[in-house]
């Protein structure tokens, strides 16, 4: 403000005018917005606060909401195993899908980052699976994969290995669904992708010439340039798989055994099944907690391991 | 690169609040019918809509009835909603209660019957001048259809529990497909059948179909609901215990497909490869489920049907007959005498049945059944289905067995003894403290 302000003042008086002038087209800024603004307020902001009310009724979309209080909460800690079960299964979910799949990112990032011909034909065709993505059609296909006579068995035979029950077992049922996530990599690869460009040449110069190899200027230089795209990665993916639910819901309803009965099937049945609203929406609170929990934790260790160029500043 | 700390956060933090918010919100804007006034005179164009689950043979002949309801009524357009059946139950029930639902709708039995404790939803047709309900059995009306005196739905077909039978394949594999099968003489032919050839099973099944099992066996040892109107049990742990026991053994023998591999293909068992590849030849389910079970085999193969497992000392048959589903008309509807109309021509027409055929299992009107059957479009199977279940017919199934969080108790003990994690000893003594508490809790929201 103050710098505006200086800037204000050795401007004649006679040029104020003006800038009044511009004021007034940054109101016709907020009008251009405005769609923008009024989605927001009503699709995101209503609900979202009037979930938090629900969250303290005992509320079945028909009939009035009835308030009681702690209730939905006291009964999620105390009363319903099913809510810790699922608490665990989504935790191993998003320790390990969302690894995986930044380091699958980074790797092909590196590949792609690699000057060919075709290389704008390549980046494409690995961006397609994100685009495909979540919806339920991949996850269809994704059950006549990895079904026990499913087309990854019948390759694995070919090789005298498997079968494998891939989403019969509830041992390995999670990890097949966790493939799914990795397998779209794509946003998160491109983003990485601009990141390994914005690193200066120089640095490699530097590094070849004082005799690194390949691997250690990967490790010393991409890396520690690329963090702060890490960073964000890191939060973004790991608030997608904390909601993780077409393929869980898709392929194998939450089973076998509960394996894969991830926190917004949890969610999902509670509201949509049951009916019970007031219940949901403490369940949808609790899940934002906890997200904004591990997403203060991610920013507070940040600083010990996110570079930044201008050092933070 | 630079960085704002707070700004980040702020920005991550309205980021969650919008994902969250839109996941919480849950109600779907979809289109309202056309609103051109109530009065719907005869010349006024209307449009309806109408929603319904099934597989691809049952989307057929209902679009046809659809296309020749053009000729009865041409200011009339309906608006085909179909689906299978997974997702339909959350999609019609967050419909119904964002009031955004189609105007006549099919639903299953057991939503209907929480649907009305929870609200007004559905035109009671008795006081529809324009629905004639003449042609169906009261007792069958009811039965299923009366809620609070109000007549809520109408069944759209008679269905019945029954075994399923590829007899091509059964005959081939030495499965006697004219046994009536007792629980021990079908755990025994199982074994056997998967003991010779490890690739093949004798029932096909998914968690549902085990849930129905065994509440059919509690029925049958107690001769009472499994869970009573009263919010009490019908069954003690013995009864229980000995259901799952069976259950475990015959998940133990290979009678059925491992539920891990068949549980893929819940609520859709004709899409199970086991099925079509003919590697199972019975499969327990409704009469309804037969044609598109039949469809997915190659022509030419038999299908028959026969009684489901009757214990030798059953106190109660246990053999479920019951609506296949029901339609109803929404009390949001802005047409509800057109939409009632319809319905009435949908159920009763004769022309309409003949397209129909048997696609909701055998029609709940006679003059329907019969037209349907001269045009050849009911399965014989089906109606044998049907008619041994009449004859069968055990206690018909209360809102509160039926309820959601009730069965789902059931499912997830099913899965555990299925899985091998649980005995039977410890799935009876989880199941009825499961029980107790949870309807202790519908009790008290009632």
């Amino acid at each position: 403000m103050s710098v505006t302000q200086s800037i204000l003042n050795k401007i004649p008086k006679s040029g104020r005018r003006k800038i009044k002038v511009r004021r007034n087209y940054q109101y016709a800024g907020y009008l251009y917005i405005l769609p923008w603004l009024i989605g927001l307020l009503i699709f995101q902001l209503y609900p979202f606060i009037s979930s938090l009310y629900y969250s303290f009724t005992d509320y079945n979309m028909v009939s009035a909401p009835k308030w009681v209080g702690l209730d939905n909460y006291h009964k999620i800690f105390t009363e319903d195993p099913d809510f810790y079960q699922s608490l665990k299964v989504t935790g191993i979910y998003v320790l390990l899908a969302v690894p995986v799949k930044l380091a699958f990112a980074l790797f092909v990032a590196m590949l792609l980052s690699a000057k060919l011909k075709a290389i704008n034909f390549f980046r494409t065709v690995y961006y397609l699976p994100s685009i495909l993505g979540g919806s339920v059609a991949i996850s269809v296909l994704w059950r006549f994969l990895f079904m026990k006579e499913g087309v990854v068995n019948s390759l694995l035979a070919r090789l005298h290995l498997g079968p494998v029950d891939w989403l019969g077992s509830p041992d390995i049922a999670l990890y097949t669904l966790g493939l799914l996530t990795v397998w779209q990599f794509g946003s998160s690869m491109v983003l990485f992708l601009a990141g390994i460009q914005q690193i200066p040449n120089d640095l490699y110069e530097a590094g070849s010439i004082d005799g690194a190899s390949r691997f250690s200027m990967f490790f010393r230089i991409t890396v520690p340039m690329l963090t702060p795209i890490v960073l964000f990665n890191l939060v973004m993916q790991m608030v997608n798989a904390f909601q993780e639910f077409t393929g869980a819901f898709v392929i194998t309803h939450g089973g076998p055994m509960k394996s894969t009965y991830l926190y917004a099937l949890k969610l999902y049945e509670e509201a949509f099944t049951f009916f019970k609203m007031g219940y949901a929406s403490a369940l949808s609170w609790i899940l934002f907690l906890i997200i904004m929990a591990v997403t203060a934790v991610i920013f507070k260790s940040s600083g010990g391991w996110v570079h930044y160029e201008d050092g933070g500043k | 690169m630079k960085r704002n700390k707070w700004g980040a956060m702020g920005l991550a933090s309205l980021l969650l609040a919008s994902l969250l918010g839109g996941c919480s919100s849950g109600k779907s804007a979809s289109n309202t019918s056309t609103n051109a006034g109530n009065a719907a005179n005869a010349e006024e164009k209307v449009t309806l809509r109408f929603s319904w689950w099934g597989g691809e043979d049952r989307h057929a002949a209902t679009l046809a009835a659809i296309e020749a309801y053009k000729q009865v009524a041409p200011n009339v357009t309906i608006e085909a909603e179909y689906q299978g059946f997974d997702g339909y139950e959350q999609k019609i029930k967050t419909q119904l209660a964002g009031k955004t639902s189609a105007d006549i709708m099919q639903l299953d039995l057991p939503w209907l019957q929480e649907l009305t404790k929870k609200g007004d939803f559905f035109v009671d047709l008795n006081t529809q001048p324009e629905f004639d309900a003449s042609g169906f059995d009261q007792g069958f009306l009811d039965n299923y259809g009366m809620y609070d005196g109000k007549l809520a739905a109408v069944p759209t077909g008679v269905n019945a529990y029954c075994l399923i039978i590829n007899k091509s394949l059964a005959d081939k594999l030495n499965v006697d497909s004219a046994a009536q099968w007792t629980w021990d003489s079908l755990l025994e032919a199982g074994k056997q059948l998967h003991a010779q050839d490890s690739s093949k099973y004798l029932l096909l099944t998914d968690h549902a179909a085990l849930r129905q099992d065994m509440v059919t066996m509690l029925k049958q040892r107690t001769g009472k609901q499994w869970v009573q109107e009263d919010y009490t049990l019908g069954f003690t742990k013995e009864d229980a215990a000995a259901s799952f026991d069976w259950l475990y053994q015959a998940m133990q023998a290979g009678v059925y497909q491992p539920l891990g591999e068949s549980d893929l293909f819940f609520g859709k068992i004709d899409q199970n490869p086991k099925w079509i590849n003919q590697e199972i030849p019975i499969a327990p389910s409704m009469s309804s489920i037969l044609p598109s079970l039949k469809t997915v085999l190659p022509e030419g193969t038999e299908v028959i049907t026969a009684l489901p497992v009757i214990a030798k000392d059953a106190k109660d048959s246990g053999v479920l007959v019951r609506p296949s589903q029901l339609f109803a008309v929404s009390n949001d509807s802005a047409h509800k005498t057109e939409a009632v109309k319809f319905l009435s021509w949908f159920m009763n027409d004769p022309g309409a049945a003949a397209l129909l055929g048997d696609v909701r299992s055998v029609p709940p009107v006679k003059a329907s059944q019969e037209a349907a059957v001269t045009a050849g479009k009911i399965d014989a199977a089906i109606t044998n289905a049907v008619e041994l279940g009449l004859s069968h017919a055990g206690l018909v199934d209360n809102a509160v067995a039926n309820n959601s969080e009730v069965q789902k108790i059931m499912d997830d003990i099913v899965q555990k003894v299925s899985y091998g994690k649980s005995n039977a000893e410890q799935a009876a003594d989880e199941l009825i403290a499961s029980l107790t508490s949870k309807l202790k809790d519908l009790q008290d929201r009632e």
